[in-house]
């Protein structure tokens, strides 16, 4: 496996599972993983949270939020978590899954 | 993979949820009978369903539509926008020891569109899930009552 260049999260301000759920945790995140953090914001930059969300997520009409996507410096973007709407709770440890998994170590010892 | 995805279900994602939209107690996860354990429902005390999901290896989204459209009779419109979908991986659901690190599960939920302003008709056709059977049915917001017609006039409806 290759290196995470960059965390990309597709977010929205007022949605509780975006904020500060899925995007404070990403901040550590990508600092601990050298990467840089795209912070894409459905209100302000539509167009490319869905084409992001389009190529490599799980795209509706109305898609769910957030959706975090990360980079490697080989040009691949993996997507690696879409909220939960069985509760903020499912998002919040979803996130937490995703920092103790084996997925997230090996990137970590690169 | 070991464990089967309807066991990953189960465990991980059924706990309750709020009513969503609908009112502020809690809506339970029902699998939905005769579906394989495939599609579930939330629905709170009230019956009202506020969510189906439909759990696959692939996009359900269309088996998904379809269910919910034969469900709903032709009485209510489904539309793209209550539909979403939402792809699983291993670790978010524990379950990475057994698994070599693909997606394990997508869900696609279909949500009830409860909409309040003055030109709501309080007696148009809502999703409940029957108190009885489990079944769901169609019938006016403001009717609720709790079971089904065929329970109803089986005399087994819990009244
Ligand atoms: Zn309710
Ligand atoms: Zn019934």
């Amino acid at each position: 496996m290759t290196c995470v260049t960059r965390i990309s999260v597709v977010y929205a301000n007022w949605c509780p599972h975006c904020v500060p759920t899925t995007v404070e945790p990403m901040k550590r995140y990508a600092a601990e993983l050298g990467a840089e953090l795209e912070l894409i914001d459905i209100d302000v930059a539509e167009q490319r949270g869905d084409s992001l969300v389009r190529e490599h997520g799980d795209w509706a009409h109305d898609y769910l939020i957030p959706q975090v996507f990360f980079e490697f410096d080989d040009g691949r973007i993996v997507h690696v978590m879409t909220g939960f709407s069985e509760g903020v709770e499912f998002t919040r440890r979803a996130v937490e899954r995703l920092h103790e998994s084996d997925f997230y170590g090996k990137l970590l010892q690169r | 993979m070991a464990i089967s995805i309807v066991d990953a279900v189960r465990s991980k994602l059924s706990a309750d949820t709020s009513c969503y939209g609908h009112c502020k107690s809690p809506a339970h996860h029902h699998m939905i009978n005769g579906t394989e354990g495939q599609i579930a429902c939330f629905s709170c005390g009230g019956g009202y369903v506020s969510r189906v999901v439909m759990y696959s290896a692939e996009d359900g989204t269309e088996q998904l539509k379809s269910f919910v459209s034969r469900t709903v009779n032709g009485v209510m419109e489904i539309r793209d926008e209550d539909i979403r979908v939402a792809t699983r991986h291993p670790w978010e659901m524990g379950l990475e020891e057994n698994s070599a690190g693909e997606v394990i599960l997508r869900e696609a939920y279909w949500t009830q569109h409860y909409r309040r302003t003055k030109s709501d008709d309080p007696a148009r056709a809502t999703l409940f899930r029957c108190e009885s059977c489990g079944s769901l049915f169609m019938q006016p917001l403001n009717s609720a009552a709790a079971t089904c017609t065929g329970c109803a006039h089986a005399g087994g409806g819990v009244q």
